[in-house]
């Protein structure tokens, strides 16, 4: 069992680049080319390392947010949404408080986590109370969270001066320090690997860890063993809310120090792939992230680099989603036996 | 009369285990052949492959003396063969028409014609004395009329032979009587049936020829009037069945649970519990005897809370507990064994001391600080194994792989470690092993004796009668007869079972 | 009139997506995945136009490649039955990725220059609007009074009650797949041909997810989802009529307007009992017992 656990994912990372390949090859280009391209962008300088730990820290946060409410039975498509408006919670805080760093930073996660959480709240209000569908509205609420934050950084928080819509720089009390000097990787990794040891402590040792579990396998056995199913599901998204929101957070203050339209290119989505590849467990979500980290940031090289655009490595994802979930070798077909 | 089936040496095993081991049997035209058995017996599985679902790892089939291959049920309706399922092949959003239509499966053409069906259906149904409308939408039928409606499709495919499987489970005594006049109906036209069901009294009452299958085989193959039910209860058990347990004298003590004028509305909206009241005491069991669907099961579920209740009371160790958090009930004292452990009582894909430890997790001796000291538990659930004889590979494997009565001994056993004031179980034993019931009675008396107070809830009037010191029949969500187990013989309950209350009934018994 | 004939023009390409995801639903099939649909069906119906110059054939290149796209999601969800919804979801990460690279590669960097050549207009509509309409009809008739509209429903309703009766609950699935990814295709080719005259990456914007809000709003029923998608269209032709106006509500909260809808209508209206009751849920054909 443990080792079909790893097996598992490797063979859908190399189903999908090996579809992927035939994809690249159709528009022209040389599949291995493109692929030792992102392979060096991810991978081949230390500054290059750095950014895909960066990036590694948001597919974190994402994946675990995608997990923690996989866990309780809720498909929660609404990471993106819950990113930015904890990304603009986190951003009002960064950048009109003024407080010594000590204080500033937890300050802004927490602004970040309650944005996100309270969004994701809000789904979790209308699923407990008119049994609405988490699927549809955690998708309405993405648009929706955009276009709150397109406005704000239109009009109230836009920065005086400049024509781009963005707001002004966050204060450097806000700004995540620096982990490695001359590259971009904060403080924000430990913190991301921080809340993924909670995530698996939480798990395997707390009692509402395991009502939520119970909740996920089925309903009606939670239910008959006395767990408050609808206090579980406002918990699942609140906590899985929360998750996006400092995803949001590591954004606006490790990385653009700053709140503005396009805050993330659709890492809510990365974490549903972060989260299935990794079995939505503690352990496989951080070496997922890792991947999908550097999927991201060598994306960004081929498409600096090549004719390709970066939704290639979109591609990639949705292949090696499929390729988790649909068990290409094993017969589906019950036989008469 | 000629033979019309005969099924010779059929064999077919599951993973190694035989459900049918070398069964052969003879159905005469025109005759009831009822099947016998426990649950597990073989029954269902055989019937399976009578009606082309499953194939025989051996065997032939043979229809008026032709051997015949059933690969499917288009090949079983092909010669003539049809079938009532436990659970209805029906579509309960559709009509009565439009499920006929889809069962005839003819391709010609695009459009369907509702008229030539209707009016066949008319036909069939008044050569019956049925009273159905073809345009009658099946999820607003009674269950009773469902059942018909399964037996027009089958008839409406010119069947010979009709497989009736389990048919009185669902039906009120009444339809039962009902549908023993179809049966007549169909001997007389010349059909044949095969009733299969593990009720003695029913297949004395309906049969020409009956079969007892045990453990796979048959056992033996007779005519109803060459044997008897207490005959044909060894058959079906292989040993002579004690019908009684060890228990001492009730002791009984204060009220622990107290009903009065419950009503609960069904799935479909009618009111399934209509003014209910009894009393269980501490040290009693109380056993509430009925014919499946009189409001049971909405009954239990509103004591443990899974269920909203419309109005009465519902008093638990004198606390008004009616439509409070099933947590809270819980959290009285109260353990429910339910009627459906797999969907309601254990989480099938995950291991088996999880499931042991479902309640522990929250108490402050199984925790470290605020975490959840995982060896104390899988201790503790070693412990209750140990102590209540659960076979299993291992304390670590998922329960999904215990025999049946294996997962229902775990499913009591966590109940009973409880140490419960009121234990509510619903068909205990349903589907359990012979070895096992006689273990899980053993327990509940052991825990009436405690002081615990039992409602027992069963469809198998011989737990009733083995287990309970009070006896109340449900009947349309009423307790319309109460008495003591001393008080009570099989007739009497048999006829408030029936609906019957009027005061010959209780000079009877008396 | 015109505001008439901006609505019908908003409603036609969720309509078509609409009816294409009632198919699927009422056979069972939760379709998540008909934004990816509508936007490969947007993609390929621009690529046909502009290569043959004719809207329509550019319509018939958006249903093949849409049809592609349900033989492939079918094969995921009904003969592997894998999670409906994870699928889907994946199904529209693909498409964002495999249209756009697909249009860099042939129409090259410039994003929507890409003028194409719309559809023939009969009267104040243009002919896919008519059609929409039509299809109300037909839908109707072929779900209530053919063979094949019963065996959507019974399946899914009730898939093992038809696996009795030997019809096979996977190809009826697959089929309506299979057709209903093909009107979700015309959906789509009608937002970058009809409605808007060009493609642009990513242009469903939601689309696909209103046309899934629209058949639970509408009861799942042909008219009540066409009537569904009219109170879409209008939320979102008035989303156009305020911004042309210049009315002093900032744009980004009237481009809100259609996802607020769906969440309030999702709420209030979007109680799972009125589905069909195997939706979503994988047909194992259980033989034993």
């Amino acid at each position: 069992m443990k080792v079909q656990k790893v097996v598992k994912p490797l063979l859908s990372i190399v189903l999908a680049l090996a579809v992927g390949a035939l994809v690249i090859a159709l528009v022209g280009e040389n599949p291995l080319e493109i692929y030792k391209a992102m392979l060096t962008g991810a991978f081949g300088s230390k500054g290059a390392t750095a950014t895909t730990l960066v990036k590694t820290t948001t597919m974190i946060f994402v994946g675990l947010s995608y997990g923690f409410a996989y866990k309780g039975g809720l498909v929660n498509i609404g990471i993106e949404g819950q990113l930015y408006m904890g990304g603009l919670l986190c951003s009002l805080v960064a950048i009109y408080i003024k407080l010594p760093s000590a204080i500033h930073i937890p300050l802004c996660l927490l602004a970040g986590f309650v944005g996100g959480a309270v969004w994701g709240g809000i789904v979790g209000i209308l699923k407990v109370k008119f049994k609405a569908s988490e699927m549809i509205t955690t998708v309405m609420m993405n648009y929706i969270a955009i276009y709150i934050v397109e406005y704000m950084v239109n009009g109230p928080i836009k920065e005086p001066k400049g024509t781009f819509p963005q707001s002004e720089k966050i204060q450097v009390t806000a700004q995540l320090p620096n982990l490695l000097p001359k590259t971009t990787l904060t403080i924000g990794i430990i913190l991301a690997l921080i809340a993924a040891v909670i995530y698996i402590i939480y798990w395997k040792y707390t009692s509402t860890g395991f009502e939520i579990k119970m909740l996920g396998a089925s309903r009606d056995v939670a239910r008959y063993a006395g767990i408050r199913v609808n206090k579980m599901v406002m918990i699942s998204m609140l906590v899985s809310g929360g998750l996006g929101g400092l995803a949001g957070c590591m954004e606006v203050m490790g990385v653009q120090h700053k709140i503005m339209e396009g805050l993330t290119a659709g890492y809510g989505f990365d974490g549903i792939a972060v989260s299935l590849l990794g079995g939505n467990s503690g352990i496989g979500i951080l070496f997922s992230s890792i991947l999908f980290g550097a999927l991201r940031v060598g994306g960004n090289a081929i498409q600096m680099f090549t004719s390709l655009p970066i939704a290639v490595i979109y591609i990639l994802q949705a292949l090696v989603i499929l390729f988790v979930v649909v068990d290409v070798f094993k017969s589906e077909r019950r036989k008469k036996a | 009369m000629s033979v019309m089936l005969e099924l010779k040496n059929i064999s077919r095993s599951f993973g190694g285990v035989f459900a049918n081991k070398d069964i052969s049997l003879r159905v005469e035209e025109g005759t009831v052949y009822s099947l016998l058995g426990e649950n597990g017996a073989g029954k269902s599985t055989l019937m399976n492959v009578l009606y082309g679902l499953l194939d025989p790892d051996s065997g032939e089939i043979f229809i008026d003396g032709q051997k015949v291959e059933i690969r499917s049920p288009k090949d079983a309706i092909s010669h003539g063969i049809g079938m009532v399922h436990q659970h209805f092949m029906l579509v309960n959003a559709l009509s009565v028409v439009e499920n006929i239509i889809l069962a005839m499966d003819d391709t010609k053409g695009i459009f369907i014609d509702k008229d030539k069906m209707s009016k066949r259906i008319r036909e069939i149904s008044k050569l019956y004395g049925f009273n159905i409308d073809p345009d009658e939408i099946v999820g607003e039928m009674s269950v009773g009329q469902q059942q018909r409606v399964e037996i027009v499709k089958a008839i409406y495919h010119d069947c010979r032979l009709l497989i009736l499987d389990e048919p009185t489970a669902v039906l009120t005594p009444q339809e039962t009587e009902e549908l023993y006049v179809i049966i007549d109906q169909l001997r007389s036209e010349k059909k044949s049936v095969i009733f299969i069901s593990h009720k003695l009294h029913e297949v004395m009452h309906v049969s020409n020829m009956i079969g007892v299958l045990r453990n796979g085989e048959m056992v033996a193959s007779i005519k109803k009037e060459d044997t008897n039910e207490a005959e044909l209860a060894a058959y079906m058990v292989g040993k002579k069945v004690n019908f009684t347990v060890e228990k001492d004298e009730m002791k009984a003590g204060d009220t622990v649970l107290e009903v009065s004028d419950l009503m609960v509305k069904s799935h479909k909206g009618n009111m399934a519990v209509n003014g209910l009241s009894l009393k269980v005491r501490a040290g009693e069991i109380y056993g509430v005897a009925g014919v499946d669907g009189n409001g049971q099961t909405e009954f239990v579920e509103a004591i443990t809370g899974l269920c909203r209740a419309e109005g009465g009371t519902i008093r638990i160790l004198g606390k008004d507990m009616i439509n409070h958090e099933p947590g809270e009930v819980l959290s009285l004292g109260v353990s429910h064994i339910p009627e459906d452990r797999q969907k309601m009582a254990i989480l099938m894909k995950n291991s088996l001391m999880e499931n042991m430890v479902m309640y522990d997790y929250k108490k402050p001796e199984y925790k470290k600080g605020p975490f959840i000291d995982w060896k104390k538990e899988a201790a503790h659930a070693q412990d209750i194994i140990t102590k209540y004889n659960i076979k299993a590979p291992g304390l670590y494997t998922n329960i999904e792989f215990l025999s049946g009565g294996n997962q229902q001994k775990a499913v009591v056993a966590r109940e009973l470690e409880k140490s419960p004031k009121l234990l509510l179980a619903v068909d205990p034993t349903r589907g359990v092993d012979i070895g096992a019931i006689e273990f899980i009675h053993k327990e509940i008396v052991k825990a009436r004796t405690a002081g615990c107070a039992v409602l027992l809830v069963s469809s198998e009037l011989d737990e009733i009668f083995a287990l309970s010191d009070t006896i109340g029949v449900i009947y349309e969500g009423q307790i319309i007869g109460e008495m003591d187990r001393k008080d009570a013989t099989i007739e009497k309950v048999g006829l408030y079972m029936a609906g019957m209350q009027d005061k010959e009934s209780a000079e009877m018994g008396a | 009139m015109s505001f008439i004939r901006a609505v019908l023009e908003s409603s036609t390409s969720i309509l078509f997506a609409s009816f294409g995801v009632l198919i699927m639903q009422l056979a069972g099939v939760l379709n998540i995945g008909a934004e990816g649909m509508m936007l490969v069906g947007a993609f390929f119906g621009v690529l046909g136009s502009s290569l043959t110059g004719n809207a329509f054939i550019g319509t018939l290149f958006a249903i093949a490649a849409a049809g592609i796209t349900g033989v492939l999601f079918g094969y995921c969800t009904v003969i592997k039955k894998a999670n409906q919804v994870v699928v889907g979801i994946a199904f529209n990460i693909l498409a964002s990725g495999l249209t756009t690279t697909l249009y860099r590669h042939i129409f090259g960097m410039k994003s929507d220059s890409t003028k194409v050549v719309g559809y023939t207009d009969l009267g104040p509509f243009s002919l896919p609007v008519y059609l929409g309409i039509a299809l109300i009809f037909v839908l109707s008739v072929l779900l209530y009074k053919t063979k094949y509209g019963l065996k959507i429903r019974g399946v899914g309703e009730y898939p093992m009650a038809l696996d009795s009766f030997g019809l096979s609950v996977d190809r009826i699935r697959f089929l309506s797949i299979i057709f209903g990814s093909m009107l979700i295709g015309v959906g789509g080719a009608y937002l970058s041909l009809g409605q808007l005259s060009f493609f642009t990456e990513d242009m469903v914007t939601g689309r696909g997810y209103i046309a899934l809000a629209a058949v639970i709003f509408g009861r799942y029923s042909p008219v009540g989802t066409f009537l569904a998608v009219l109170v879409f269209g209008t939320g979102e032709a008035l989303v156009y009529r305020l911004q042309a106006i210049g009315s002093g509500v900032p744009t980004q909260m009237i481009l809100m307007i259609p996802y607020l809808l769906t969440v309030i209508v999702v709420a209030f209206f979007g109680q799972k009992g009125e589905g069909p009751a195997a939706l979503g849920v994988p047909f194992f054909k259980n033989a034993k017992e």
